[in-house]
């Protein structure tokens, strides 16, 4: 099975098990097989969480370090790629709290994330575009999405991503984010709720 | 301004596009949007949002990331290797039950007969017929093997005061005895830890009946729940202070409770929150995603190693403001096992003391391997 570095990878179910126990045994070829076959995965998850290449970059590394080090705990019970779904996420989320942190001291006392509702900054833009969603054009569309997804909080931005492009359901992303399913359900409404509006501005 | 039926419409239509949605709930979206072509509009406009963040771009992997991630593998600390215990501790706990089991239906059959009640084929008719003749029998009658009627109830031969309170029969005085074995250990463990004493059943009835308190016990570092900020109280140099709150725990987490050994802490590195109208957001603003980095400079290694191995295994965590190093965990059920193996095979747990509901574990101060 070896392959270039640069290739990616698919495994079945009984392949993923069997690098998955080498990989536990010690077989850092093996280890680096299942991170070829997911790094596509926990890449995207990372990127739609913190929106940004070079922390995407950084926090991938750290995931699969992560879970490299706490290999030998891990008796997969869960797919190795839900395993790495959740490093992938607590550590995006650290991350981001990090760097709110950051700003936090450098410039502003008021933690937007913190407030509870709508950031001030996605309902400032909200104010300056009232296109309906449905009339803009794709390419402006994306662009204002791109804008204002990076404009949410993290845990919210956290929710779209696992519910917009892994699929899954409410119940996994509970367990997943370590909340009630009442709050992902809560989350999600509430992200989207915010997106529509500051791409479309507010209702008149 | 949004009125609270606004949110629930939102909440409402945003799990129905996802497909969410079962019984009387989803009867009221379909009404709503049958109904309502707001409703109909809006729900159009969450898909096409939905789309739309589907099919968002993703940057490329950058060129030669798995070659940097190998790097980086090849300078990382080196897992330690997977240990199978020997076999006699692997086969430990199911041997114990096994043994409970057997013992409990050994002891069933041979005190069948006092454990169903008075027995007409042992009771003596006597017992039966006139049990005041029965009170008065001498004591010094030795009592044969299953006769209820001397135990329940004797007098003594010299006319003194009938015993009122009966002697427990042997099995019960057995489970009695096993009870305090059992509590022994989970004392001493919780004096050690600041003089907790683990709440008798009786004593948990009442707790849990009772409302919930504004004080901060050790009772409230057992509890279910993560301390709240309550904005009333005032401890420390933020003026903060931490309540009860309400359960928000689902089922399928189960907390437990995790200790470092004593130490002290900064008042300033406690978890401080504002008020927030979302306090599951709250919540996971306490949990290691939002609490941690904000503490990192105040961890020592081994706490961010314990913090590294809940992570990886989807754990939560808040270190409990006081003077000992307390770690309130949430960790899911499926994980929980796994954490406990990890925390074992890298040192920090100083060995299983799996004693009560919410599981409590000491946890050693600093690892060899640091």
């Amino acid at each position: 099975m070896l392959a270039r570095m640069d290739e990616t990878l698919t495994f079945s179910d009984d392949e993923e098990l069997e690098l998955l126990e080498r990989a536990r045994g010690g077989d850092r070829q093996a280890f680096d097989q299942l991170v070829r076959a997911s790094l596509d995965r926990v890449w995207g998850v990372v990127w739609r969480i913190l929106r940004h290449k070079e922390d995407t970059e950084d926090v991938v590394q750290e995931v699969f370090i992560a879970a490299y080090q706490a290999l030998p705990s891990f008796r997969g019970e869960a797919r190795v790629s839900t395993w790495l779904h959740r490093i992938a996420v607590t550590r995006s989320l650290n991350h981001l709290d990090r760097a709110a942190e950051k700003l936090r001291r450098a410039a502003s006392p008021i933690d937007a994330a913190d407030s509870g509702g709508v950031p001030e900054d996605v309902v400032s833009r909200t104010r300056t575009t009232r296109t309906p969603l449905e009339d803009l054009e794709a390419s402006e569309l994306m662009r204002r999405l791109q804008e204002c997804v990076a404009a949410l909080p993290g845990a919210w931005r956290a929710a779209l991503a696992l519910r917009e492009t892994q699929r899954q359901s409410y119940q996994d992303m509970a367990r997943l984010l370590s909340v009630a399913v009442g709050t992902v359900r809560s989350r999600l409404a509430r992200a989207r709720d915010a997106l529509k509006t500051c791409i479309e501005g507010p209702t008149p | 301004m949004k009125t609270r039926r606004d949110d629930e419409i939102r909440d409402l239509l945003s799990a129905y596009l996802d497909g969410e949605l079962s019984g009387e709930e989803l009867h009221s979206a379909e009404r709503l949007l049958a109904e309502d072509s707001g409703a109909r509009s809006a729900l159009a406009a969450l898909r096409t949002l939905s789309e739309s963040l589907t099919n968002e771009r993703v940057p490329e992997l950058p060129a030669g990331l798995a070659e940097r991630i190998s790097d980086a593998l090849d300078h990382a600390a080196v897992p330690l290797p997977v240990r199978k215990r020997p076999w006699h501790r692997r086969w430990q706990l199911p041997l114990a039950a096994a043994a409970t089991f057997v013992a409990a239906i050994t002891l069933g059959v041979l005190y069948h007969d006092r454990l169903v009640g008075l027995d007409a084929s042992v009771v003596p008719p006597l017992a039966k017929e006139a049990p005041a003749v029965s009170r008065a029998a001498p004591r010094s009658a030795a009592p044969a093997k299953g006769d209820h009627a001397l135990e329940l109830g004797e007098e003594a031969t010299d006319g003194a005061a009938l015993e009122t309170r009966p002697a427990p029969p042997p099995v019960a005085r057995a489970i009695v005895a096993e009870k305090k074995q059992r509590s022994a250990p989970e004392s001493k463990i919780l004096e050690s830890l600041g003089g907790a004493r683990l709440p008798g059943r009786k004593q948990e009835r009442k707790e849990r009946a009772r409302p919930q308190m504004a004080e901060t016990t050790s009772d409230d570092l057992l509890a279910d729940e993560a301390p709240r900020f309550d904005a009333t109280r005032s401890r420390g140099p933020e003026g903060g202070g931490y309540s009860a709150p309400a359960p928000v725990v689902t089922s399928e987490l189960t907390p437990l409770t995790l200790t470092w050994s004593p130490g002290p802490i900064a008042a300033e590195s406690a978890p401080r929150l504002k008020e927030s109208k979302e306090p599951d957001l709250e919540r996971s603003l306490l949990s290691v995603p939002g609490d941690r980095r904000r503490q990192e400079q105040k961890l020592t290694r081994a706490e961010r190693r314990f913090l590294d191995l809940l992570e990886a295994h989807g754990a939560s965590a808040l270190r409990v403001d006081g003077p000992k190093r307390l770690w309130k965990v949430t960790v899911p059920d499926k994980q929980r096992g796994e954490l406990l193996d990890a925390l074992r095979a890298h040192g920090i747990l100083g060995g299983p003391q799996e004693i009560a509901s919410p599981l409590l574990i000491e946890v050693l101060n600093e690892t060899p391997q640091d």
